[in-house]
């Protein structure tokens, strides 16, 4: 069960969404335009939103564009009349999860409405097998990159593996980090923006860390502080599997993506995870990755978290990967 | 505009950021070349821009670098070239010879002309971080390397001083236990000691207040005696604590067995109750005690502590007492036969006394009856013996000069014999209030006994002296005034276990004694309110002290005696119940030259008396027995008489010799006293003295 805000100028549209929403032992709250619609999302902090597109006042895309710029992550369903594939698209680009035509049937609603839910609740459950193999394999011809480039610059043979993802949600990434426990760690991160955005970050726990920067600047391993010469080392590492990884993405999406400069912090890994408040929604990937370098047998871990506010359209795009290879 | 003037333009402000800027085309040919990076490597803008940078900086052409850079021409990620990892990018030399250190950012920028994108190098000179960093690293090594070594120190040394502490711990524990032991314990043996002190303090002070002598006998050895102790046994305390004294020695030879068998039972911890023994002093003193003892601590060990008391005073008034009960019994048995025994004598005697008159004395019938009369005598003797043990006997008191006493008594006794008597009497001796007869009598049987116990001759002495008695000085003795008369002797002495049973009557060490001879001189002073004490020494003496109470007055002189019976016109009455005396007493006073009636008692001397006065021939004497079976005695008759005639002269007559009349017969009113038996001459002189007053 979840607290829905449905935004529609027509009280019998309201009401017929409501009597088809309360079956599944949902709440819903109303709002009979914009303006009060962006107040009670701000408020209440919905679970969903169902949005009409023709309102007096303040129509759909000025709310769905008012939500995106706030950086909001609230998945948003839009029912309305236009079925334009044109005005589809500005919906989807806005960070729309899904588009319905209006008068929505009974079951459409309800299976759109319980896929973004269960999405935000467990988002593994939302991604097929084919799906998980496709970004997995993603992942790793990313860090295959990288690793190749560490080892041209390092002389190493430095071997990167991703033995595991995971799609969370925002609720299960808390937990698996507090089991983690909350220590100290350094992360070179990354903001991306385009038709899917948010943010990347390599987390390295500090044992691994100095190791890492001892065998790359073959430092004697010893002291594990960082000082800004080794955070920039850090830095360089992290940039090169960040930008392996985007890089294997944004090459299938063949999307421009903007991209922040990289930063380098040091913080709990709690704090880390919740850096950005907003960003309740948000869907998480949760890649652990391990260096291995043979010559001088050093192994270590790193996390790669990927949080993702527009999954869908992440989703849509793995799609269109397995479509144009054929699967 | 071309191409480079338009960057030139458009990157134109990186020359004002103090870092390196570069601008590179997708074919790596320098767009932009700021003027730090002029500055650092030399090379200017108008030189380079329009170039590849390979012409300049070939090792650009590294796959490290070409492949990362290729990706930003299509607008990827930034990418990063740090410091550590490639040193420089474009490397510029410093002054010094040294190449600039750079931290490197390369960003995509969408291309001023067609599609594409730039790169835009940005370089931070990082150099004197580096060195910074590095002098730091170097320094914070040292640092840790000193502040591992000075924790290792410290923790060795935290180390060294927690065993240390740890020993000094469990040392100071041990001493601080040992100490607080050992304090403990001192202060309980001081406290111990304070009131072990504080008793045995006590204890002395108390037991050397004590009438008693108090000792403390620890295995054997006397440890303590008090003051008595020293006193009475006459021993130093040095003398007693000696090792080498044995307390036995102050034990009388008789006692040794069962004092030692107490000892013994003493030593086995057993209670031994009070015994009485007796102790012998330095001088040989026998001293009568009763021993009571107890198991004490003392000094922390244990021992004996004896309490003594002498009993010597109380033994000997027990002994008094039971001699004077004997006595008395003696003197009651004898008593009741000796009124019959004189009234028989008195016949005897009387009629010896008239016998004699009648014959010649040539006549050897005079002979015989002139012993017979000497026997008579003596049984009379013998029985005013027996009559002073008899109780009540009272002395019939006259002040007495004891000089004249002791040379008359002991001239007579020694009559006959060896032995001579020396005297030492002061001039100013006391005069003494006693029964003169009785004393004299008891002189003589000293003096007696003194001369027999000198077969082979000797002397007597005879002392006295003046003597004031206070209070426990004899305690047979009221405290008072006395004269002592010593009579001693250096005869054969008198063992000691004898010395007390000569007072004893019947007890006699002669083959022909009666036994009663220091008895009744014994009685004798007993009842004269005197004391007679013994010492004596076997072989060497012995010596007889009596104590006869002093008296103010001055003696009466003595009359002269008469030696026969004078003959004296004058009316007598004799009153007795018997027969043989009435008989006897008319014969003497007829031949004296009286008047004799007779009455059997006194309701009939009364009426005789009464009546005689009435017809004008009074009586000129009375003589009265004291006892009449069944009528008026003498003493109830001169009352009566004194109420008839107040000038009436009467004699008590009495075989009682001991009766409280006889002893003060003038309280009664009677004038004058004639023992039974009487011989003529002492019934003529009594009269005599009576009628005529004294001579």
């Amino acid at each position: 069960m979840a607290l829905i805000l449905t935004i529609d100028d027509s009280m019998y549209m309201r009401k017929k969404m409501i009597s088809i929403l309360k079956e599944d032992g949902h709440e819903i709250l109303e709002a009979e335009d914009g303006v009060r619609g962006l107040q009670m999302a701000d408020s209440h902090k919905p679970d969903c939103i169902l949005l009409d597109l023709i309102m007096p006042e303040m129509d759909g895309l000025k709310v769905l564009k008012s939500l995106h710029e706030s950086g909001s992550k609230v998945p948003v369903i839009v029912i309305t009349a236009d079925i334009q594939e044109s005005m589809q698209k500005k919906c989807m680009e806005l960070g729309a999860y899904a588009f319905i035509n209006k008068p929505p049937k009974k079951d459409e609603l309800r299976n759109a409405v319980n896929n973004i839910l269960s999405l935000i609740e467990k988002p593994s459950d939302y991604l097929t097998a084919a799906q998980m193999d496709t970004l997995k394999e993603l992942f790793n011809i990313g860090i295959g990159r990288a690793a190749g480039i560490l080892n041209e610059m390092t002389n190493l043979h430095i071997c990167l593996q991703v033995p595991f993802i995971k799609v969370l949600s925002h609720k299960e990434v808390k937990k698996e980090v507090e089991e983690l426990g909350s220590f100290r760690v350094a992360a070179v991160r990354l903001g991306f923006k385009g038709p899917f955005s948010g943010t990347v970050a390599l987390v390295f726990p500090p044992d691994s860390a100095s190791k890492l920067v001892a065998v790359l600047t073959g430092e004697e391993p010893g002291t594990p502080d960082l000082d800004s010469v080794r955070a920039g080392t850090l830095s360089e590492v992290g940039n090169i599997v960040i930008n392996g990884i985007m890089g294997s993405i944004v090459n299938v999406l063949n999307e421009q993506i903007e991209y922040s400069i990289p930063t380098y912090v040091e913080d709990t890994i709690d704090n880390l995870v919740a850096l950005n408040g907003a960003a309740i929604n948000s869907i998480v990937i949760l890649a652990r990755t391990r260096f291995t370098i043979e010559q001088i047998q050093v192994e270590g871990d790193i996390i790669l978290l990927f949080e993702v506010g527009t999954f869908n359209a992440l989703i849509a795009a793995i799609d269109k990967i397995k479509q144009n290879i054929g699967m | 505009m071309n191409e480079l003037e338009l960057a030139e333009k458009e990157f134109g402000i990186f020359d004002h950021v103090p870092l390196g800027v570069c601008v590179l085309r997708y074919d790596f040919i320098v767009l932009f070349w700021n003027r730090c990076l002029e500055d650092w490597t030399k090379i200017s803008r108008s030189s380079i821009v329009g170039k590849n940078i390979y012409n300049y900086f070939p090792h650009l052409n590294q796959p490290k670098y070409s492949i990362r850079l290729q990706d930003i021409f299509k607008g990827g990620p930034p990418a990063i070239f740090s410091s550590q990892l490639h040193k420089y990018i474009i490397p510029a030399q410093m002054r010094g010879g040294k190449i600039r250190i750079q931290h490197t950012t390369v960003t995509p920028v969408r291309a001023l002309y067609g599609e594409g994108f730039y790169a835009i190098f940005a370089i931070q000179d990082v150099t004197d971080l580096t060195r910074r960093i590095q002098d730091y690293r170097a320094m914070r090594d040292q640092a840790l390397e000193d502040i591992k070594e000075r924790i290792r120190a410290e923790r060795e040394l935290q180390k060294a001083h927690e065993e240390l502490e740890l020993r000094v711990k469990e040392r100071t524990a041990d001493l601080f236990s040992a100490n607080e032991q050992l304090q403990r314990e001192i202060l309980e043996r001081k406290q111990a000691e304070e009131v072990l002190r504080e008793s045995e303090e006590k204890f002395r002070s108390l037991a050397e207040q004590l009438p008693n002598m108090v000792f403390i006998n620890k295995k054997g050895r006397i440890i303590y005696v008090n003051k008595k102790c020293e006193e009475i046994m006459g021993y130093k305390k040095e003398e007693f604590y000696s090792p080498d004294f044995d307390f036995l020695t102050l034990t009388a030879p008789e006692f040794l067995d069962i004092v030692k068998e107490h000892f013994n039972e003493h030593l086995e911890g057993k209670k031994v109750p009070p015994y009485e023994y007796t102790l012998i002093t330095r001088e040989g003193k026998r001293i009568d005690v009763i021993l009571t003892t107890e198991l004490i601590r003392y000094e922390g060990e244990g021992a004996i502590l004896g309490i003594v008391t002498d009993i010597t005073e109380r033994k000997k008034m027990e002994e008094e007492l039971l001699r004077t009960e004997k006595l008395e019994s003696i003197g009651i048995l004898a008593g009741g036969i000796a009124h019959d025994f004189n009234n028989l004598l008195t016949a005897i005697l009387g009629n010896i006394s008239l016998a004699k008159l009648c014959v010649n004395p040539k006549d050897d019938m005079y002979e015989r009856l002139v012993e017979a009369e000497e026997a008579s005598l003596r049984a009379k003797d013998l029985t005013q013996q027996l009559l002073t043990f008899s109780k009540g006997g009272a002395p019939v008191k006259k002040v007495v000069s004891v000089d004249e006493l002791i040379r008359e008594s002991a001239t007579f006794a020694l009559r006959g014999s060896d032995v001579k008597c020396d005297f030492s009497v002061p001039d100013d001796l006391w005069s003494v209030e006693v029964d003169e007869g009785q004393i004299s009598q008891s002189i003589q049987n000293l003096i007696i006994n003194a001369d027999q116990a000198m077969p082979e001759g000797g002397t007597i002495h005879v002392s006295c002296k003046n003597v004031t008695i206070d209070k426990d000085d004899i305690k047979l003795l009221k405290e008072g005034r006395y004269v002592m008369i010593s009579i001693k002797d250096h005869g054969v002495g008198i063992p000691g276990e004898n010395i007390e049973k000569i007072f004893d009557p019947y007890f006699t060490t002669k083959e022909k004694g009666s036994g009663l001879g220091l008895a009744t001189t014994y009685s004798i002073i007993k009842k004269n309110n005197g004391h007679i004490a013994v010492e004596s020494e076997v072989g060497v003496e012995t010596t007889f002290h009596i104590y006869l109470p002093a008296s103010r007055k001055k003696p009466l002189k003595k009359g002269k005696k008469g030696k026969s019976a004078d003959v004296t016109k004058g009316k007598i009455l004799v009153m007795d119940d018997e027969e043989m005396i009435r008989l006897v007493a008319r014969t003497m006073l007829k031949r004296i030259g009286y008047e004799v009636e007779f009455a059997n008692d006194g309701a009939e001397a009364l009426e005789l008396y009464k009546k005689a006065k009435e017809l004008g021939q009074p009586f000129n004497a009375v003589i009265m027995d004291l006892t009449v079976p069944g009528g008026m005695g003498g003493k109830e008759a001169i009352k009566k008489l004194l109420e008839v005639d107040s000038e009436v002269k009467a004699i008590v007559s009495s075989g009682y010799f001991n009766d409280p009349v006889m002893a003060d017969f003038r309280k009664y009113g009677f004038h004058g006293v004639v023992a039974k038996p009487y011989t003529i001459g002492e019934l003529s002189e009594a009269l005599s003295v009576l009628i005529n007053g004294p001579a």
